[in-house]
């Protein structure tokens, strides 16, 4: 890591770290050097913390080469960048490769026992997942630092045709990395690799989600607390006296072409109105309805409402 | 090796204006607050299930007589039809004459985790249907994006409900060779998609993954020249805000719409069932208009052109219209276009 210039170690951190926050695992783990830079950065300014960042420190990146060798044209300096932010893919890459090593393998389908057996069998859950989607993770990562790589390389070819040479401002220069770099991704993100990548890492994460809720339910049990399947029952019982409590109303323009039983108009329970446009603010608005409008609107409650209290519009 | 055109004391100055307006536009960014979305006066006449329904108040003394319903999708809130004033859709189709409604989806909490398509379509835009239906007829029926597909399968549903049909940037054919979504979504478990209700930020981070440099880096390197510009500022902010709010999505009709369009691709296959209701385009047997976006990264353009020839509609018209999947709703000229065309189209089929 230390044959990254640091400018180029703070500018690639930022990418990776704006592409998405696990860039930031490879980062820490393979390079402790770019988590200081980038935290340096995030505390200097506006500048460094905003969403901009990347063309700052595009351009302080160059800048930085051409203060450290003043001979070097632009063209050079971008290339050396490239050459550099390159390195430092390859690095990640390593890093990567270090970090999936470092993953212990998911615990083996112990069984548990004992007065905390259920805490343990869902403790053994949770770690399993998450290894799974770690590992899952870096699998996608490197993915996404090869189109990266492919991307730079590709840049780094072109810096002589033409109409990379005609560039004459630092933010067409931006747009020409960023080209590039997207380019490259979508080559790499349409292909089935990448897809499959994708599914799996996907899954994984998914899979931690259920696995996770299962472990908040259990513990919102244990503290007394409703969980989200309770609500969801009680809101399906509501539904159930909502729909017993409502008459349907057959449609009496022949419309409603669906048979009566899921007649939209008469979906028992599904309905409630509401109020009526109030006149006050219909006077107050910049578009007046006009007369024949607010008569038609009048007739709107002629509508089966299904025996629901109307709930106030909260934006008229 | 030859130089760029760009040389160092360009650069510098460039870089320093970069820093110069950031630092001066610091001040805006801290007063800009969030500015709200929307603002065109409305009226909100039904709410049912998990959809509010409104209606515009007319901008020209005689409006269409036939209403037209605006179904949004579930991705998103339906507030992007009405951004702001000078870029609303809502806006221009009101002054082209559009007596529009709108159908707004209330975000799913976990205790609807199990509202499905059927429930949405059969039940919510059903009950928002059959209530214009009793005041005026067969309306007309306009969906975007997810909420296209949503007025199309509403329309083979319930044909006699609906007078015209308006589809844009709607996917119909979802296994276009350039659909990014679809192709991502290839070895995604939809079971276990399915179990728990989407949590927008994820959908997000989906979407964003599909343009990630110019989605998170360049377009934010292009806000700095805006900072001056107060007007300019508050736009980018409420479609910053509208981007990133999206709703939750709920997981019966994620893993339903996954499944049956995204993964079995059934608009175009057929043999599509909502409800137990069979689906058939060829039901659709109204005028369809269905405007696309060239520069769609979302919705290719090959994806709701594929529409063409799969309905029962003897009228079928397609216009495809520059800029991309949200641009031709926001942007000027793009926005008009869509607005006079739909209000054109309408009021010669009314």
């Amino acid at each position: 890591m230390d044959a990254v210039p640091p400018w180029t170690a703070a500018f690639l951190a930022d990418w990776m770290r704006l592409s998405g926050g696990p860039w930031d695992g490879a980062i820490a783990a393979g390079a402790a050097g770019w988590r200081s830079l980038l935290e340096a950065c995030e505390q200097e300014s506006l500048l460094t913390a905003g969403p901009w960042q990347s063309f700052w420190q595009f351009g302080k990146a160059l800048r930085g080469y051409h203060e450290r060798q003043p001979e070097l044209g632009v063209r050079e300096a971008v290339d050396s960048l490239l050459a550099d932010l390159i390195n430092g893919i390859d690095l990640a890459l390593s890093a990567e490769s270090a970090l999936e090593a470092s993953v212990p393998p998911a615990p083996e389908a112990m069984p548990a026992f004992g007065l905390w057996r259920e805490w343990q069998k869902l403790g053994m859950a949770v770690t399993a997942a998450m290894q799974a989607e770690r590992v899952a993770g870096i699998a996608l990562r490197r993915r996404q630092w090869q189109a990266l790589r492919a991307g730079a390389c590709r840049l780094r070819e072109r810096l002589g045709d033409e109409a990379a040479l005609q560039i004459a401002s630092l933010h067409a220069l931006y747009n020409l990395v960023i080209d590039h770099f997207e380019d490259a991704y979508q080559r790499e993100l349409k292909t089935s690799a990448y897809a499959e990548a994708f599914g799996q890492h996907a899954n994984a994460g998914l899979r931690l989600r259920e696995v996770m809720s299962r472990l908040m339910e259990k513990t919102q049990r244990s503290l007394g607390l409703p969980t989200a399947a309770d609500l969801e029952a009680i809101a399906q019982r509501l539904s159930v006296l909502e729909t017993a409590q409502v008459t349907p109303v057959p449609a009496s323009d022949g419309l409603t072409a669906a048979p009566a039983s899921v007649s939209p108009a008469t979906a028992p329970g599904a309905v409630r109105a509401s109020p009526k446009p109030r006149a006050k603010r219909s006077v107050a608005a910049a578009g007046k309805a006009p007369a024949a409008v607010a008569s038609r609107r009048a007739s709107a409650p002629d509508f089966d409402i299904g025996g629901i209290a109307p709930r106030p519009t909260k934006r008229p | 090796m030859p130089g760029l055109r760009l040389d160092w004391a360009t650069l510098g100055a460039e870089l320093d204006s970069f820093e110069a307006q950031l630092k001066a536009g610091a001040a805006a960014l801290s007063q800009a607050g969030a500015p709200e979305p929307g603002g065109t006066p409305r009226d909100e006449i039904l709410l049912t299930g998990k959809a509010r329904l409104f209606r515009y108040r007319p901008l020209v003394a005689s409006p269409q007589a036939v209403p037209t319903l605006l179904v949004y999708a579930l991705v998103n809130r339906a507030s992007m039809a009405d951004l702001e004033s000078e870029r609303s859709l809502v806006r221009s189709l009101l002054e082209q004459g559009v007596d529009l409604h709108l159908i707004e989806w209330e975000a799913p909490t976990p205790v609807d985790a199990s509202r499905g398509l059927d429930d949405y379509l059969n039940r919510d835009l059903a009950a928002c249907v059959s209530l214009l239906n009793r005041q005026t007829g067969p309306i007309n029926l306009m969906g975007i994006c997810q909420g296209g597909t949503f007025a199309l399968c509403y329309a083979a549903l319930y044909p006699a409900q609906i007078r015209n049909l308006v589809t844009t940037v709607t996917p119909v054919n979802f296994h276009t060779a350039d659909d990014a979504l679809s192709h991502l979504l290839t070895h995604v478990d939809l079971e276990l998609l399915g179990r728990q209700n989407l949590s927008g930020d994820m959908l997000n981070a989906l979407f964003l993954s599909l343009k990630p440099f110019r989605l998170m880096h360049q377009k934010y390197a292009g806000l700095v020249a805006q900072l001056s510009d107060p007007a300019s500022l508050a736009t980018f902010l409420r479609m910053e805000q509208w981007i990133f709010d999206s709703p939750d999505l709920a997981a019966r009709a994620l893993r339903e719409f996954a499944q049956l369009f995204y993964r079995e691709n059934r608009l175009l296959v057929g043999g599509l069932k909502i409800g137990g209701r069979a689906c058939d385009l060829s039901s659709v047997n109204m005028p369809v208009l269905n405007i696309f976006a060239q520069d769609d990264h979302l919705v290719p353009p090959a994806s709701s052109q594929a529409l063409a020839g799969l309905t029962g509609s003897t009228d079928y018209t397609a216009l495809e219209v520059p800029g991309g999947h949200i641009g031709i709703y926001v942007g000027g000229k793009s926005r008009r276009l869509v607005a006079e065309t739909v209000a054109r189209w309408l009021a010669a089929r009314s």
